[in-house]
This record gives C-alpha cells, sequence and structure tokens, in this order.
C-alpha cells in the first residue's frame, strides 16, 4: 500500500514530466487554469502516465474531474482505497 | 555511430511505459546527437494520433534518427494531398503516416471501404514523394461469430484489410505496412486498446499498441537510411546449443526438433539459418576449441548451421573484443553494422564497456524465451526494405524445401515424390575449382561413404594431374534450388593393367533416398571404361560405425564379392556383364 507521501511525490513527477513544469512550481492548487501548457492532449497523458505508473484506472467521469494536483491527488486516494 | 551515453539513457527505459519514454527522450535530447540522421515524418489521420509523439521519439533515437515529426489536422487527408501548399507539404517529410481508423471511415455503414481506399493510397502515391506507411484495420473484439456472414462489420473488417496487405505488396517499397493485428495480438485487446479514450477523445490506443507502432515506423526509417545491421557475431556454448561443448560432447550438448531444452536452440538455428539466407551476414566469436566446433557442425545429426554458412570465425581463448575488431576487419564492415549474441553476463558486459558501436544482445536466462527473442532480433535490427522480392523469395524456397521434407511421408509412392522434385544432376570429371569442396567431402562424409579415406587438397589435386587416375563428381539440383557437389568418385589403377579400382566413392547425406547413387556410379563405370579402355572394375567397402547404410551398394550394383573379413569386403566387377541403370525422374545435363 502506498501511502500519501509516496502518492503525492509521484504525482508529483508525472505532472512535472508530462507538463514541462519544474517540480518546484508545483503545488495543491496547481490546476489547468495556472499551468500554460496543460492543454486536453497532455491531460490525456496525464491521465496515462498516472495510471501506468499507479497501476490503477480512471472512469470516464473521473477523467475529466482530474483538473488540478489536489483533485488529482484526491481521486488517486480513493482509487488505490478501493 | 551512436553517441555512448543516448543509447545507455535509452535502452535503460521501458519503452513501453510513457513516463520513462518521455523521461528517456528527454535526457537524450540534452545529450549529444551529432551524428543522428534528421528523419521529418507526417501522419495524416481520421482519428487523434499524436499520443504516438514521444514513442516515434524514443525508437527514433534508439535507431539512431533524430525525428521532427508532423500531424496533419483531425481528418483532412484528401485536402492535405491536394493541396501543394499544405503543412504535409511544407514539411517535406521522408515518410508519410497515412494512419487510418475504420470506423471513422465508415461510421454509419454502406461505405464501399476498399473503394475509397484504393482512391486514397492512388492519391497518395501520386502525391507523396516519401515513402507511405499504411496500417490495417483492428479486427473487432466482439462479433466474430458473424465473420462469416456477408456485410457483417468482421468481414467488412476482414475483406478492407486484405486489399490493404495486397496494395502494400504490389506497391512495395512505395508503401508500407504496419500490421496493427499484429499489437493487438501481441499484447491483447485490453492492453493495446483504450475504448475510453476512443469514445471520449477519438484517441484508441494504449502504451504498448503507440509503442509497437512507432518501433516499426522507426524500423522503416532506419532501413530507408541503411542503417540496418549487416552481421550477427555469435557465440557457441549456450547460443547455438546447450550446453558446454568441450564438457559434454557432441552427443551432451542440447540441440534436438523435439526435446526440451534442445528444440529451443534447435528452433533458434532455425532462424539463423533464415536470417543467413535473407543475406544476413554470420560469424562466430567463441572460446572453444576449434576442431570441436566443427565437428559438432558436421556430425551434429540435428545441427542446422554449417561451417558454410559462416563468413568469418574466430574459435580460440582469447577475449572476444579483440576477435570481434578482427572479423569487422576480415569482411571490411563498420563495428556499428554488428550486433553480438552471446549467454554470457561477462561477455555481454565485456563488448559494450569495449566496442559500444556494437549492439549487444544476451540471451534470455529463461530458454523458451530464446526463439522469438531471435525472431524480434531479426525483424527488428535485420529488417531491410529492399529484400522484399529477391530475398522473400529465396526464404521462401528455403521454406519450400522444408515443406517438401515433411510432404515427402504424404506420397504413397516414393517415384511420385522423386518425379515432384524434378531433380537435374551434372555428372562430370571434377574441374580444378571443385578440388576443394571434394578433399572437404572426403572429411566429412560419414555415413555413404565406401571406403572412408580423408584426402587433402593436395592429395586431391595429384589425382588430378595423374593421366591413369580419375575424379569424379555430381552436382545437384532439384526444383527448390542448388544441393550442390554431392558426390564423389575417385578411381585409381591397380597393378593389373586391365583393371582399375574405385578407391572412394561417397555421397553427401543431404541427397539421400533419391537413387543417385546408383545414377552416379553407373556413370562413372560408362565413363572410366571409356576413358581407359579397362575390362575390370575392383571396389572396396571398409566397415566403420557410421556406414552401414551403403554396405551393400556394390551387391546391388551386381559387383561379385572376392574377399570378405569383419572389416572389409573387396569386388569386382566384369565391365561387360554391367547393365546400366536409368531413372526417368534424373534428368542428366
Amino acid at each position: 500500500m502506498m501511502d500519501q507521501n509516496t502518492i503525492r511525490k509521484k504525482i508529483t513527477e508525472v505532472m512535472s514530466l508530462i507538463l514541462g513544469v519544474d517540480p518546484s512550481e508545483l503545488n495543491e492548487n496547481s490546476s489547468m487554469d495556472t499551468i500554460e501548457s496543460w492543454d486536453s492532449l497532455k491531460h490525456m497523458k496525464l491521465v496515462i502516465a498516472l495510471e501506468q505508473e499507479l497501476g490503477i484506472e480512471f472512469d470516464d467521469e473521473e477523467v475529466v474531474e482530474l483538473l488540478s494536483f489536489r483533485l488529482i491527488e484526491l481521486a488517486v486516494a480513493n482509487k488505490i482505497a478501493e | 555511430m551512436m553517441n555512448v551515453l543516448v543509447s545507455s539513457i535509452l535502452r535503460q527505459a521501458d519503452p513501453l511505459n510513457l513516463l520513462a519514454v518521455e523521461s528517456a527522450v528527454l535526457r537524450a535530447r540534452g545529450g549529444d546527437l551529432t551524428g543522428f540522421i534528421p528523419m521529418p515524418i507526417y501522419f495524416l489521420s481520421n482519428y487523434t494520433i499524436s499520443g504516438i509523439d514521444p514513442y516515434l521519439h524514443y525508437h527514433g533515437l534508439s535507431s539512431g534518427l533524430d525525428v521532427r515529426s508532423g500531424y496533419g489536422d483531425y481528418n483532412v487527408i484528401h485536402q492535405s494531398l491536394m493541396r501543394e501548399d499544405s503543412a504535409l507539404h511544407q514539411f517535406k517529410p521522408s515518410i508519410v503516416v497515412l494512419s487510418l481508423m475504420y470506423d471513422v471511415f465508415n461510421q454509419a455503414g454502406g461505405v464501399d471501404v476498399c473503394a475509397r481506399l484504393q482512391d486514397l493510397f492512388t492519391l497518395a502515391a501520386e502525391k507523396v514523394t516519401g515513402t507511405v506507411v499504411l496500417n490495417t484495420f483492428v479486427s473487432p473484439r466482439f462479433g466474430n461469430a458473424s465473420a462469416a456472414a456477408e456485410g457483417s462489420r468482421a468481414a467488412e473488417v476482414a475483406r478492407a484489410n486484405d486489399f490493404i496487405r495486397h496494395f502494400v505488396k504490389e506497391h512495395s517499397p512505395k508503401f508500407y505496412l504496419c500490421d496493427w493485428d499484429h499489437y493487438v495480438k501481441a499484447f491483447g485487446y485490453g492492453d493495446a486498446i483504450d475504448r475510453r479514450y476512443w469514445f471520449m477523445a477519438k484517441a484508441p490506443f494504449r502504451p504498448p499498441f503507440l509503442s509497437s507502432y512507432a518501433a516499426d515506423i522507426a524500423k522503416l526509417a532506419r532501413a530507408n537510411m541503411g542503417l540496418s545491421k549487416k552481421c550477427l557475431m555469435l557465440d557457441c556454448d549456450g547460443t547455438l546449443w546447450g550446453g558446454v561443448l568441450g564438457e559434454d560432447g557432441i552427443e551432451g550438448v542440447k540441440l534436438h526438433p523435439n526435446d526440451y531444452p534442445g528444440n529451443v536452440f534447435y528452433a533458434v538455428q532455425r532462424s539463423l539459418l533464415e536470417l543467413h539466407k535473407r543475406g544476413v551476414l554470420l560469424v562466430i566469436n567463441s572460446k572453444n576449441n576449434e576442431a570441436d566446433v566443427y565437428d559438432a557442425f558436421d556430425r551434429h545429426p540435428h545441427c542446422l548451421l554449417k561451417k558454410e554458412h559462416f563468413s568469418a570465425v574466430r574459435i580460440n581463448w582469447g577475449n572476444k573484443a579483440e576477435n570481434a575488431k578482427d572479423i569487422a576487419a576480415e569482411l571490411n564492415l563498420g563495428l556499428d553494422s554488428f550486433v553480438f549474441l552471446d549467454d554470457s553476463d561477462f561477455e555481454c558486459d565485456f563488448i559494450k564497456e569495449r566496442l559500444p558501436a556494437i549492439d549487444v544482445r544476451q540471451v534470455p536466462k529463461r530458454p523458451y524465451e530464446y526463439p522469438d527473442f531471435v525472431t524480434e532480433i531479426a525483424d527488428e535490427l535485420f529488417f531491410t526494405t529492399s529484400q522484399t522480392k529477391e530475398d522473400a523469395a529465396r526464404a521462401q524456397l528455403y521454406d519450400a524445401r522444408h515443406q517438401a521434407e515433411v510432404a515427402k511421408t504424404e506420397f504413397d509412392d516414393i517415384e511420385t515424390y522423386l518425379k515432384s522434385l524434378e531433380i537435374v544432376v551434372d555428372m562430370h570429371a571434377m574441374r580444378k575449382e571443385e578440388i576443394a569442396r571434394v578433399s572437404q567431402l572426403t572429411h566429412k562424409t560419414n555415413q555413404f561413404n565406401l571406403a572412408k579415406t580423408p584426402y587433402s587438397e593436395a592429395a586431391i589435386s595429384d589425382f588430378f594431374n595423374k593421366p591413369n587416375c580419375f575424379v569424379y563428381v555430381m552436382v545437384v539440383k532439384d526444383r527448390f534450388g542448388e544441393l550442390g557437389l554431392t558426390n564423389v568418385c575417385i578411381v585409381t589403377p591397380t597393378d593389373a593393367v586391365q583393371a582399375v579400382m574405385i578407391d572412394s566413392f561417397l555421397m553427401s547425406c543431404r541427397v539421400f533416398e533419391r537413387n543417385l547413387e546408383y545414377a552416379f556410379l553407373s556413370y562413372v563405370i560408362e565413363d572410366v571404361q571409356r576413358q581407359c579402355g579397362c575390362t575390370e572394375i575392383r571396389a572396396k567397402y571398409i566397415r566403420s560405425s557410421k556406414n552401414s547404410v551403403a554396405e551393400n551398394f556394390y551387391e546391388k550394383m551386381g559387383f561379385r564379392v572376392v574377399h570378405e573379413d569383419h572389416q572389409s569386403k573387396l569386388y569386382t566387377l566384369e565391365v561387360s556383364d554391367f547393365t546400366h541403370v536409368n531413372f526417368d525422374y534424373i534428368q542428366r545435363i
């Protein structure tokens, strides 16, 4: 079972690499509104990378809600708890 | 030559993992890409394919290519091709990937897909200067029960795929095919296809599919640039057979058509032989006793690879990097044309470190994974576009011969089978250029060899030069190809003027069971009598542990035994009593 810290680290790694932003620039409030490169194609990549890295799969409804670091973290925690 | 750091970054990444691929490409692009060949690739598609981008860069860089990618807007394929100032044409791509989803093509049903494809492909052939990559459509996951029903979706997809395959075959190498169904088969539908993103974003493929697709495109790009590997360097123990030849002996090494794990190595040898037929050079770089290895090639009953399949051989106890450099110099090839295949961690690491230009591949630890591994290397590294026609024909020839061996049992009557082989023989007095082969056969033929006496080339040369000695050979071919020089007969004088002696009579095992030995001896007797006017022919059979197959050969030809002991038989034949034999399925030229 992954602890919250590990999950957080993993999400940071994925977002930083896929969105091309420095990890230091990411925080809980990082969202589609604050990160310019976060477009719909990047979003799809983000979802796929998160799924591969964490061994989970999001539903169609969850996919469209993963709009910020905080929301991603919540959704991942829920998925892993399932 | 490829930058060592870049290649090691790429090699460490899992090509099916998006994050690993993204990260590797990012880091590799930070390295020195001098010497990488620019490769502009443009996609025209009727769905969202840009997700392939990281994999395309990854496989491109792994192949020494600096990919520049472009993606046409969704579903404007015709316009892009037709308009001369379109983004496509401005991009000046070397490769255009015409990437099509069946479902978009025929969303409402009822469209004549093949006719539309034909139009589109013809347009692409006309408007694109580079290579055009097509794809087959993924067969529907469900509904195969209705595949036979005319007009069902499964049947339509199958028909379209037949059309596409045929078109690419007809228009190779201008057109190239990526077989999508193949990727689905390799990973399973669920891991290859993402139904969620298909319906949500017209992006149907998961990472394993995209990565395989990109790898195929990179493979084509590399072949187009002449970057395919040319030579496979092989170890022996643990690579060509299981076990250690020096310890286990020929009988002990693992190499067998049916027994595990020998059948693994047999399958591998079969693949290696196919590579050889395709024109890939095979060489040996092994720590072993040279004589032992040659002995295994000659005498192991299931060793498909023979000495003649290898373009260069280094079997010694020296270091393999020196051997490899030696071989490269001998063949006049750059080290980057080589793939090194070995089972040893030590040797693989050693070559990687000493000669980083060589592509090192290690035999998998699980034996049963080895044959697929070799097929993959063959496909990935030795793929060439020009191979399509002539080399494929050669490979087919080889396959056909194998099938003929299998088919043999199906002929109820052996003569019908022999007729179907269309055997053509050329029997003649040995020519100077055949001396080496004749000498070789006297050494290596053990079964059908009436009185085995190994002769050096010098000794054969002596027979050739003496007016009262005669060396005859038979060269054989059949409808499957050349079998080469397979039969040898050496006739020497005796102390009696009217009599000659058949000193050696042998036949290579590759032409057994065709009655060629009878036709050959018949020819020899006829010719030798004409040459020297002899009236008596003597012969001998010397028993060995292996030549019992030939034991009664002379008797069958009408020779009379004049002396017999447990080791040998001596014969005589009055030429006037001899009845010549002819077989209507053996054609003489």
